[in-house]
């Protein structure tokens, strides 16, 4: 088995000296033999596709976001207007709608079903605890299709965890409004918010260990989750129908780390990042939160820990207030703007900001060199809101934008206006078909989506 | 007082049925009633309010849909219905289906039995697991800290359907158990000494160059710098290598300091490729420790005519700590652990017991022996492969807290998929229920050597270990994790008053609201006083940042401190800062919000949401300060679609308006003057938060919202239907008065949905969903 990880290129000292004080990351490329390469020795295996699916909440001002033009000689209007290092990486895609977000009898509550419904395309079931229920969403569905070849199947991060209090949306769970991704109908896959958190998962804590130690841990993490595993068997036989499924949660839980300890005994002897400047922790600035998960998820890719990512910027219905923007009120409350030009300048700032966020990732990824190209070239990034016009509540007309080459399978530098709305299915179905998944159907999808190269 | 042994005396008597007393019956009784004044509006297709009741008309149907007459039950007693604008209902029709209703729903002979319902089984929230690793091994960490939030159902974030357990969290729990457990049982290889090493390009510099490039060139006077982490207080050696660009009359100087005190000067003679080593040994504190060579004697002369004779410079390439190297004993949770003993020279003979004992606290039930077996074998096996004891007692320690006997609170049915199939929970069940309920965390030895004895059957000792519980300083914990919940004290640490507009609104305000309406409402727990003290009180808790908020003078320091109230408007949450800022918008405060906020969280009736499609508030400073919020608000009352509820919350907001967004009393809003008039509902005028306080402590709303969310927290899940009924049966025993938590809390435990459950119905059969 190769171990790609395991020579330096570059020395440490070397290295040190170029740190800087947030997470180092343009050194990765350089310093270590690139996985894909590694992984297929025999011939220069294709890169593989990465996924990430970026969320943000309360839709969006669409006069400022869509472009006024189609075509390849599309101009981006004042929301996308940072993008334009990687326009002509910017699918743009207008028509799109989420249709299980509406309500369907179920009353108010757009918020919680917009961001359920938004990867998954289901009809989220109206509970505030009881019985969740909602559909798998396309991340996992693409995790479980790509996830074996990585060490994490897929990983979610966001900024903002579950609220702390109340009802998150007129009688919805939180867990609607504040997960996108859904492993099975019932279980919504946690976030992880703490950039530190998230970069001890990727490279673990740190210690010094010799591979022996490494290895000696990892076998004795194993010894514990065997003996879970058997325990909880022993525990849902006592059971009933509600509990077992717990319980199932838990063996589910076991089974996937021990997979992950099996690919990390495999592939690594060493810990690839062990002198990598780790975060401190939460940073106190919203953006330089979405960007430092950004620039993880940058080298989760690049090391190819990953292959598929979701990333929440902000719960849906998030009322944050964007004083530094000059946007005192919350999000939420500007985001029912009732057509006051007040109202709505601030959710244009908001919305801009949020596609400054975006370009921070976008050029990241377009910086990073991977295989015959760079990261951007081998990816495809979603963007959006489960929601159009925050004020209108409607879920047709959604904005999203898909970005990076996915291997070469999408024409980008376009604004597609699809001439009938369509769902956001459709468009995942695509996704399914560029990794070898053949599906009939997904979420509420009539069909593929041709428009995308 | 009415004692919890007679509530439960008079619920346990219901199934052996009654003396033969006049059985009621629905279609002699209740029918009547319904045909003569209900079923004009309350039937066909579309039924008034969605509201059937021309469906039922025997006991069998009534049974099935007992919730509906709940709710019938309330409005009838409230006079809600029939509505003023149609004709009175006949009054010996009246007496009669009150009679049955009561009969019913009641407690009596003839009370439809109530269900105790099942509670899904729960995972440790964040707080649980904290708490329960606190006490059960004694050691510093703060686990909780490194877990991710919980997700809330019913307001709380300890729903046993809610509580998910992905993948992410499961390897969160197994790395927090290694952790955890190397702390508990440090071994001889973490006792051991370990060196430090820091390499020069690594550490920071007080020079804004270091001219180096494997070596940190000290070119002027000022240091190199770091941070090392030592794992306890010890005998350590600090070692540093150093070299020199030697020039002028003297050799370069240096001095080694362990923060502010300096461990070692000297000299160092030697200039590159030579380098010399220097250490000094002694004793450091644990924890950061920030270790610096610094260089005390620059020299630079550069007319010197000798090139190499124009500079001197201290070089350092590494800086080292290496420790500790002094014996350590045991630790507290050693000693607790061990049951042969603590000590370093453990026998693996001992490592049976110790699990057995560990596993039975850990899992607060008695672990057997075929349970204990597989945790013997781990540590046999990791021996086997030649770790110390320490270390593989290690594994059995971690096992037993990832295992899912630790991380879920399971409750075990003899029959689990018998629905019908009611039963006690067991003394070991019981226990954990309290101690969860009120401590967060599990049963001490007390309470589980009764439950052991199977003393908690007995509903008097349940309810004096209520009591003890209560009485505990880990109650604290109802107040963390109930109270700042059901009152969304949480929430404030997200709310956000505009900077511009309120300048002076800062963390240390912040932290000061919220420590206020927490420790007021301990206050209230512990001192026995009644629940209508929350809204009505003469004592708060201030410190000076937050009296000086309120504009109070001599008060000085920033410790909380209980001071008397005055002014009426103040005392009571509805005058606390925290409360007025967590139900205020940014800009400005929300009437609205505040109205929902008493509503939902004093009085249990939360207003339905809004229907789609309405409009909002001009928010434009112009249209501020062309009209008073209020006038702009009326617009939700003049739209027939926002009026049935909005009248009633703005008008509870309005009472509160001459408390600005951040809790500040005011007499203007811009150019307004502040109008705290409000027409309830039902007519009546009030005027001011006075008012407001005394309608809603003229009834028993605020006892019954309490115990319903007392409840919800208790159990770890939605209130049911015969939930309800057992608390208002148990609520309309105060008659009126307003209880303590102690009493309330007492009595709740003593209900049969705290000290029963049932099987479940088997997945094929759906069963009924219960409606609230």
């Amino acid at each position: 088995m190769a171990r790609f990880l395991t020579r330096t290129p570059l020395s440490r000292r070397t290295f040190l000296r170029g740190a800087g004080v947030t997470v180092a990351l343009p050194w990765l490329g350089a310093m270590l033999p690139r996985a894909a390469y590694a992984r297929g020795l025999l011939s220069a295996p294709p890169s593989p596709l990465r996924h990430a699916f970026c969320f943000v909440p309360n839709g969006k001002w669409m006069e400022s976001w869509t472009p006024k033009t189609e075509g390849e000689s599309f101009e981006l209007g004042p929301t996308l207007e940072p993008l334009a290092a990687v326009r002509d990486r910017l699918l743009v895609i207008s028509g799109l709608k989420q249709e299980n977000a509406e309500a369907k009898g179920d009353g108010p509550g757009d918020h919680a079903r917009a961001a359920a419904c938004f990867l998954t395309g289901a009809h989220p079931r109206k509970t505030e605890g009881a019985d969740l229920k909602n559909g798998v969403s396309i991340d996992q569905r693409l995790a479980a299709a790509v996830g074996g070849a990585t060490r994490f199947a897929s990983l979610e991060v966001g900024c903002q965890p579950p609220l702390v209090s109340g009802n998150c949306d007129s009688g919805y769970s939180c867990a609607y409004s504040c997960n996108l991704s859904w492993k099975s109908e019932t279980t919504p896959q946690l976030k992880e918010t703490d950039p530190r958190a998230l970069f001890e998962r990727l490279f673990g804590d740190g210690d010094d260990l010799t591979p022996e130690q490494r290895a000696r841990r990892l076998a004795r993490r194993r010894s514990v989750l065997d003996y879970a595993a058997d325990d909880a068997r022993r525990l849902q036989a006592q059971l009933g129908a509600t509990d077992r499924r717990k319980v199932d949660e838990y063996l589910g839980a076991v089974r996937e780390l021990e997979t992950r300890i099996e690919k990390a005994e495999r592939e690594r002897a060493e810990s690839p990042a062990r002198d990598l400047t780790r975060p401190a922790g939460i940073p106190a600035d919203h953006g330089e939160h979405i960007r430092l998960l950004c620039d993880l998820l940058v080298v989760a890719f690049q090391a190819d820990l990953t292959r598929v990512a979701t990333h929440m910027f902000a719960n849906d219905g998030d009322n944050r207030s964007y004083p530094q923007l000059g946007a005192p009120e919350g999000h939420h409350e500007s985001s029912h703007h009732g057509n006051d030009p007040t109202k709505i300048g601030h959710v244009e700032k908001i919305d801009r900001f949020h596609v400054e966020q975006l370009a921070h990732f976008l050029g990241k990824l377009a910086a990073t060199e991977d295989g015959d190209g760079t990261l951007l070239d081998h990816s495809l990034i979603l963007y959006g809101s489960g929601i159009s016009d925050g004020n209108a509540h409607n879920h047709d007309q959604l904005p999203i934008a898909l970005a990076g080459g996915g291997n070469g399978t999408v024409k980008s530098g376009r604004h597609v206006r699809l001439a009938q709305p369509t769902p956001l299915c459709n468009l995942f179905l695509g996704l399914l078909d560029r990794n070898g998944v053949r599906a009939a159907s997904f979420g509420d999808s009539t069909g593929r989506l041709t428009e995308l190269g | 007082m009415v004692g919890p042994r007679l509530v439960a005396e008079l619920l346990l008597a219901l199934p052996h049925g009654a003396p033969a007393v006049d059985e009621p019956d629905f279609a002699r009784d209740m029918a009547p009633l319904l045909r003569d004044s209900c079923c004009d509006c309350h039937a066909g297709k579309e039924p008034e309010a969605g509201l059937r009741l021309d469906l039922v008309s025997d006991e069998a149907g009534a049974r099935a849909t007992a919730g509906v007459w709940r709710k019938v039950r309330d409005k009838l007693r409230r006079k809600e219905m029939p509505p003023p604008d149609a004709p009175a209902a006949d009054a010996t029709l009246l007496a009669a289906a009150q009679r049955w209703l009561d009969a019913r729903l009641g407690a009596g002979p003839g009370a439809w039995p109530l269900d105790p319902g099942r509670v899904t089984l729960r995972r440790l929230n964040r707080a649980e697991y904290g708490n329960t690793i606190r006490d059960l091994l004694d050691v510093s960490l703060r686990p909780e800290e490194r877990l991710p939030a919980d997700d809330v159902g019913y307001g709380f974030d300890n729903i046993g359907d809610v509580l998910a357990l992905p993948p992410l969290l499961l390897e969160k729990y197994a790395a927090l158990a290694e952790e955890i457990a190397t702390a508990a049982l440090p071994g001889p290889e973490l006792r051991a000494s370990k060196a430090r090493r820091v390499e020069a390009e690594a550490m920071d510099s007080t020079l804004p160059d270091r001219y180096g490039s494997d070596l940190a060139s000290l070119y002027s006077a000022g240091a190199v710098f770091t941070t090392v982490t030592l794992p306890r207080d010890g005998d350590y050696v600090v070692r540093a290598r150093m070299s020199g660009d030697q020039a002028g009359p003297e050799k370069c100087r240096f001095t080694l300091r362990a923060g502010a005190a300096e461990l070692e000067r000297g000299e160092v003679a030697c200039e590159r490729p030579d380098f010399v080593e220097r250490e000094w040994r002694g004793a450091l504190h644990g924890g950061a420790q920030k270790v610096a060579v610094a260089f005390l004697n620059d020299y630079y002369e550069p007319k010197a005519a000798d090139h190499g004779e124009r500079d001197r410079n201290l070089l350092v390439d590494w800086v080292e700590v290496e420790g500790p190297l002094d014996p350590f004993p045991p630790t507290r949770s050693e000693k607790r652990l061990f049951p042969c003993g603590a000590g370093h020279d453990h026998v693996r003979d001992c490592a049976p017991a110790l699990l057995r004992q560990l596993a039975s606290r850990a899992w607060r039930r008695p672990a057997s022996e075929a349970e204990v077996a597989p945790l013997v074998a781990l540590v046999d096996d990791a021996l086997a492969q030649g770790d110390s004891l320490n270390e593989a007692l290690r594994l059995g320690v971690a096992a037993v807290l990832v295992s899912p006997r630790f991380l879920f609170r399971a409750e075990l049915d003899p029959r689990p998929d018998d629905a019908t199939q009611l039963h006690p929970l067991t003394g070991f069940e019981l226990a954990s229920r309290l101690s969860y309920f009120l401590w967060s965390s599990l049963p001490d030895d007390r309470l589980s050597r009764l439950a052991a004895e199977g003393k908690l059957a007995d509903a008097a000792v349940l309810a004096d270990e209520a009591r003890r519980l209560l009485g505990d300083a880990r109650a604290s914990a109802l107040v963390e994790n109930f109270a700042a919940q059901w009152l969304q004290l949480r929430m404030l640490a997200t709310a956000a008053p505009d900077p511009t507009l309120f300048p002076d609104f800062d963390e240390p305000l912040r932290e000061a609201m919220r420590l206020e309406s927490e420790l007021f409402v301990e206050a209230i727990v512990r001192e026995g006083r009644p629940l209508a003290t929350l809204l009505d009180a003469h004592f708060t808790f201030l410190n000076e940042r937050l009296a000086q908020h309120y504009g109070l003078d001599g008060i000085r320091g920033d410790r909380m401190r209980r001071v008397p109230v005055a002014d009426p408007a103040r005392g009571g949450l509805l005058g606390h800062a925290s409360v007025l800022t967590l139900t205020s918008n940014p800009t400005r405060t929300s009437p609205v919000k505040r109205g929902k906020f008493v509503l939902e969280r004093l009085l249990g009736t939360p207003p339905p949401p809004p229907p789609p499609g309405v409009g909002v508030l001009d928010e434009s400073p112009a249209a501020a300060q062309a009209l008073p919020l209020r006038e702009r608000l009326a617009q939700h009352r003049a739209d027939p679609g926002c009026a049935a509820c909005h009248a009633k919350m703005d008008a509870l907001g309005f009472a509160l308006e001459r408390f600005g967004p951040t809790g500040l009393w005011r007499d203007q809003d811009g150019p307004h003057p502040i109008d705290d008039h409000a027409r309830l509902p039902d007519g009546r005028d009030i005027s001011g938060s006075s008012d407001l306080k005394r309608v809603l402590l003229e009834d028993d709303a605020l006892t019954r919202c309490v115990a319903e969310k007392l409840l919800i927290y208790a159990l770890g899940r939605g209130a049911t239907d015969d939930d309800l009924r057992a608390l208002h049966v148990l609520v309309d025993r105060y008659a009126g008065r307003s209880p303590s938590f102690e009493e309330l809390i007492v009595d709740l435990v003593g209900l049969d949905a705290f000290r029963r459950r049932r099987g479940e119905a088997p997945p094929a059969s759906s069963p009924a969903k219960e409606s609230r």
